[in-house]
């Protein structure tokens, strides 16, 4: 380390000690952020300076002071620093604002709805620029100074389409998927209102701004450079290859061994819900309800085990690879009536509708569904996000003989 | 340099009388720097932790009476008054100033007595102290006595 700041100012010569920092990104592409502690001899450093770590040229990370302790035998101050992106832990996510400082005009730029509905429909936030304006309020780095050029593609931000009826529909593009702000406000809530009832004892208990940019990275698949000064986002989609449905290797790869039979573990938490007004018609027009867990229940954890053999039969100098299909949800359609389909095909009956008003009662369910992100004219499993779940996912093999 | 005109026998007050340290030699560490002394992780530049001066030594008294001895004996562990270079005072100029032979409080740490000259009842002993407060060798302002109490 080269040099160290105490809100712009050089303290270099007087730090004692300097623990070392680590930066983990988990499998599930979420991350966890490093916290360093400081020994030194400054008496006027005070909780929520900010502190910069500069490690080399163009290489830097960002904390802030959260507790100062005094050793009175040694004259040492000792700052604890968790890196600045803890600031959001302040926060819940109902709590974040497009109104942030320094957020404007770039907002409305991502925004911009030029279709005849206007503003006033737009129930969505550009997930990356959620991001953006995460990492503005908790570092103070200006939205537009955050390098997203990795990831954005303003040319094909969207693409409308006119379903034939009256309808426009919007996809969007893997990158830049939307998430419904009433989603947002509501997330890890049990009802659609619990974001502001004092009857259910869970307001300490929902995710923070900062749960909310990790749920971010893990769903779009990508990490955020918080060593380099502009923050710079990153897909890991740009570096690794998006897994396809099966993969087969040659059995010359020394590394691997023969798999026939694959299984594979999901855990979702479902909430309580039980949707009588919204349905479908089967083959012998009956009219089927969906269902989503169990009628009363709190939270029901359930595990699916999907078993499956590979028929494509691999030789025996073969491998075959795959991971589970997840639901794909191509694209959702927010107007007056909102879709939510699994497939590119023409509307269908059991399609699932409902009235955008209650777009509050749907968002509290996402928080019990994994699904993959869109890719518009593909159909690839893309990594998915569990919230609240202990376990990740697994996967088992066999030998194949 | 305090400038004293001429180094005397240490005087030191016990009972409230002052006592004449005669035929003592002294090893005096004035100005003893308390401190510790780091370097910057970042870039190697010293940072000095300083916990204060203090004035320390020990005085060495030759052919001490087994009274004043006893005397001295007696106060290991409490604070009393040291003029470790004698009493006295001089014109300093411009008149009408007066510099005074400095004094200090000082905690006596260790009386430790022993044999010199094999004579019977007339010995040794050293006195180790430090001073009870921060302090840096100086003039004195005054004579360093107790006030004179009030007359009935």
């Amino acid at each position: 380390m080269s040099q160290v700041l105490l809100n712009s100012n050089d303290i270099s010569s007087k730090i004692v000690a300097i623990s070392g920092m680590n930066y983990i990104r988990n499998d599930n592409f979420s991350f966890e952020l490093p916290e360093i502690s400081i020994e030194t001899t400054i008496a006027t450093g005070q909780i929520n300076d900010n502190i910069t770590c500069i490690i080399a040229e163009n290489l830097q990370a960002d904390f802030y002071i959260s507790d100062i302790k005094y050793n009175s035998a040694t004259r040492l101050y000792t700052w604890v620093c968790p890196h600045a992106f803890v600031r959001l832990s302040d926060y819940r996510a109902s709590q974040i604002s497009q109104y942030w400082p320094d957020v404007t005009p770039t907002y409305a730029q991502f925004n911009n709805d030029q279709s005849y509905h206007g503003l006033w429909s737009r129930q969505y936030w550009q997930l990356l620029f959620l991001v953006q304006t995460l990492i503005h309020h908790a570092t103070g780095c200006g939205c537009a100074n955050i390098d997203v050029s990795v990831g954005a593609d303003e040319s094909v931000y969207y693409t409308r389409a006119f379903d034939g009826y009256f309808w426009t529909t919007t996809q969007w593009n893997w990158d830049q998927i939307g998430i419904s702000i009433p989603t947002l406000r509501r997330i890890g809530s049990k009802r659609h209102d619990d974001y502001n009832s004092d009857v259910y004892d869970i307001y300490s208990k929902l995710p923070t701004a900062l749960d909310v940019l990790n749920y971010c990275c893990m769903t779009m698949g990508m990490q955020i450079d918080i060593f380099s000064a502009n923050y710079k986002i990153t897909p890991v989609s740009n570096q690794m290859q998006i897994p396809t449905e099966s993969l087969q290797i040659d059995k010359d790869e020394r590394n691997l061994e023969l798999y026939r039979f694959y299984e594979s573990k999901t855990s979702r938490l479902i909430a309580d819900s039980f949707d009588y007004i919204y349905g479908y018609w089967d083959a012998g027009n009956n009219y089927i309800p969906y269902t989503f867990g169990f009628d009363g229940a709190d939270y029901q954890l359930t595990e699916s085990n999907l078993f499956h053999e590979d028929s494509l039969k691999p030789g025996r100098r073969k491998l075959a690879v795959a991971w589970p299909k997840l639901w794909n949800i191509h694209y959702i359609s927010s107007n007056y009536i909102a879709i939510i389909r699994d497939s590119e095909n023409d509307l269908r009956w059991w399609d699932m509708w409902f009235n955008s008003i209650l777009i509050p009662f749907w968002a509290s369910k996402s928080i019990v569904q994994s699904y993959t992100t869109p890719i518009s004219d593909q159909n690839i499993a893309a990594r998915s996000v569990n919230i609240d779940i202990g376990n990740s996912r697994k996967m088992k093999y066999e030998v194949f003989s | 340099m305090i400038l004293i005109p001429e180094i005397r026998e240490p005087v030191i007050l016990v009972n409230e009388a002052q006592m004449t340290l005669s035929n003592a030699s002294i090893d005096y560490d004035p100005d003893d720097h308390d401190y510790t002394m780091y370097r910057s992780v970042i870039n190697g530049a010293a940072i000095l932790v300083s916990r204060g001066e203090y004035f320390k030594g020990t005085i060495d008294v030759f052919d001490i009476t087994f009274t004043n001895y006893s005397t001295i004996k007696s106060i290991v562990g409490q604070v009393i008054r040291l003029w470790p270079f004698g009493t006295g005072f001089w014109p300093l100029p411009p008149a009408p100033a007066v510099g005074y032979y400095p004094y200090v409080d000082v905690l006596i740490t260790k009386v430790s007595p022993y044999h010199r000259n094999n004579a019977f009842y007339i010995d040794a002993c050293i006195i180790s102290f430090e001073s009870e407060m921060p302090y840096t060798l100086s003039l004195a302002t005054d004579t360093g006595l107790p006030p004179e109490p009030p007359e009935e």
